[in-house]
């Protein structure tokens, strides 16, 4: 047997606080980013299925945590997103691309007001370098940055049991805030912020913690979910669930040569904000069209889609995968990029995977929807 | 039963080679979610690709242990591929092939060689 995809963990790579715990949960590891972290500890469907039906704890402390304070902050931030930050209230979160002037994405993250002044931005693991220097490049007198990725890890805490395990470790009631909202609690007694926020598309929070208070809350978590089944999860399951939520990943189905506008992004440009970095170019595109565009498809005959298999429409390569999996019920999922009179559901296309031509058919985004509770 | 150093296993019948993927491989390749398995009448080369076995991350190619053709797919594979996981050396067999010269197999690890190759993470 051999494989080109799945390779060993490199040596010198980062260790997450968690390492520990980990290891002593028989997890397996994998390299990310420079980080060696768990892919799985049982079964990636196993641990997807725990998420999807009960409750999932991951370490996702490779995430970058940054912070912008000052009373300039919300002002110069706003030159660098596509989002609109100045309207946003303190205690509330949103998703942005950060865009290059060719209106490429740099990489996509999530704004935290945490104080009028201070927004913590979680940042692709892979980009934390890049985007520290370009803040420290951007920012000036009245807004500078502060790179918190030694001090701060986070857990995620995902699935339809994450409230009511929250509440065994925690006097906050999660319910009581509303999704992309944060707010500062403590959990087993440890000082935290509690990010309604996830990665999976179920119910659940992001725990951001210093990291030496992290093992504590992550023990606390796994004992304090027993009853209701809650599993550690890795990796591995982090990607299949945000891919059948239909989230794009940065580093695969985004990159930058990637606007907003051909990654089912626009929903995140704010046209009416004023300037922006990357406007002029997204306005070029948005008057001149896509030649691309993400879409979702499903596969119609056997076989798995996988990243940089190329997808045609009839005899013609029209595009290429970038991310693909098969779930549990059989069913074999994928992203990738097609012209957008492709893109539309019900197109039919096909997937060439080990040299044959595999039938697969356009589905719209997402794959799946959490059901209304 | 004998063994290759790319963790396939076979194990010799009178004129027939049963193939398959060994409880190191399964654990290895974890959950299988997909086998494309040969068809019948393939005839391949000792080391040529014979299978696919896909996990939910990636895809594994399987090669076979000895030259020959083709007889018989584990079709119940199709629709149970789990069972490689469940069952890697008796049901979870992949294909049957009719060895071209059945000394081939002599190259082949034993169980104890197999275990040691293993231990010293041949890969």
């Amino acid at each position: 047997m051999s494989s080109d995809v799945a390779s060993p963990p490199e040596t010198s790579l980062k260790r997450t606080s968690l390492y520990p715990q980990h290891a002593e949960l028989g997890a397996r590891f994998c390299s990310f980013a420079g980080w060696e972290l768990p892919i799985y500890y049982t079964s990636i469907l196993k641990e997807h299925e725990a998420v999807r039906t009960k409750a999932g704890l991951f370490d996702v402390s490779h995430l970058g945590h940054l912070e912008v304070s000052g009373p300039d902050a919300a002002a110069q931030l706003q030159l660098l997103v596509t989002q609109d930050l100045v309207a946003l209230e303190p205690g509330q979160a949103i998703y942005s691309p950060m865009l290059n002037s060719r209106g490429w994405i740099m990489d996509e993250m999530i704004f935290y007001r945490l104080d009028p002044g201070r927004f913590r931005m979680v940042v692709n693991a892979a980009n934390g370098d890049k985007i520290l220097s370009w803040l420290k490049s951007r920012l000036k007198g009245g807004a500078a940055v502060e790179d918190l990725r030694e001090k701060v890890g986070t857990v995620a805490l995902q699935g339809s049991a994450a409230a009511e395990i929250f509440g065994k470790v925690s006097s906050l009631v999660l319910k009581s805030v509303p999704r992309y909202h944060v707010v500062s609690a403590t959990v087993v007694e440890k000082p935290v912020w509690i990010a309604r926020t996830g990665y999976t598309g179920e119910d659940g929070c992001e725990i951001f913690a210093a990291v030496e208070d992290l093992p504590a809350v992550w023990k606390g978590l796994l004992r304090a979910g027993q009853p209701e089944g809650i599993q550690p999860a890795g990796l591995g399951a982090r990607d299949t669930l945000r891919l059948e939520a239909g989230l794009p990943l940065g580093g695969s189905d985004l990159d930058e040569k990637t606007t907003p506008l051909e990654s089912n992004l626009d929903w995140t440009v704010q046209w009416r904000k004023g300037p922006f970095m990357g406007r002029e170019a997204l306005e070029r595109q948005r008057r001149e069209g896509i030649t691309r565009k993400l879409a979702g498809f499903e596969m119609k005959g056997a076989g798995i889609p996988r990243p940089g298999y190329a997808i045609f429409q009839g005899e013609t390569r029209v595009g290429q995968v970038t991310s693909g999996t098969m779930l549990a019920n059989n069913r074999a999922i994928g992203m990738g990029y097609v012209p957008p009179q492709v893109a539309k559901p019900g197109t039919r296309i096909a997937i060439e995977i080990h040299n044959r031509k595999v039938d697969a058919e356009i589905v719209k985004l997402p794959f799946y929807r959490r059901p209304k509770q | 039963m004998k063994f290759s150093k790319t963790h396939e296993w076979l194990s010799l019948n009178s004129d027939l080679a049963t193939v398959g993927i060994t409880q190191h491989a399964q654990e290895e390749i974890s959950d299988v979610v997909f086998v494309e398995l040969p068809k019948v009448g393939k005839t391949v080369s000792q080391g040529e690709e014979i299978a696919v076995v896909e996990s939910v991350k990636a895809a594994f190619s399987i090669y076979a242990p000895v030259s020959g053709t083709v007889v018989e797919a584990n079709e119940t594979l199709a629709k149970d591929p789990g069972l490689i996981n469940r069952s890697p050396t008796e049901a979870g067999w992949i294909a049957r092939l009719k060895p071209k010269n059945p000394a081939d197999a002599a190259a082949l690890m034993d169980q104890g060689q197999y275990d040691a190759w293993v231990k010293g993470g041949g890969h």
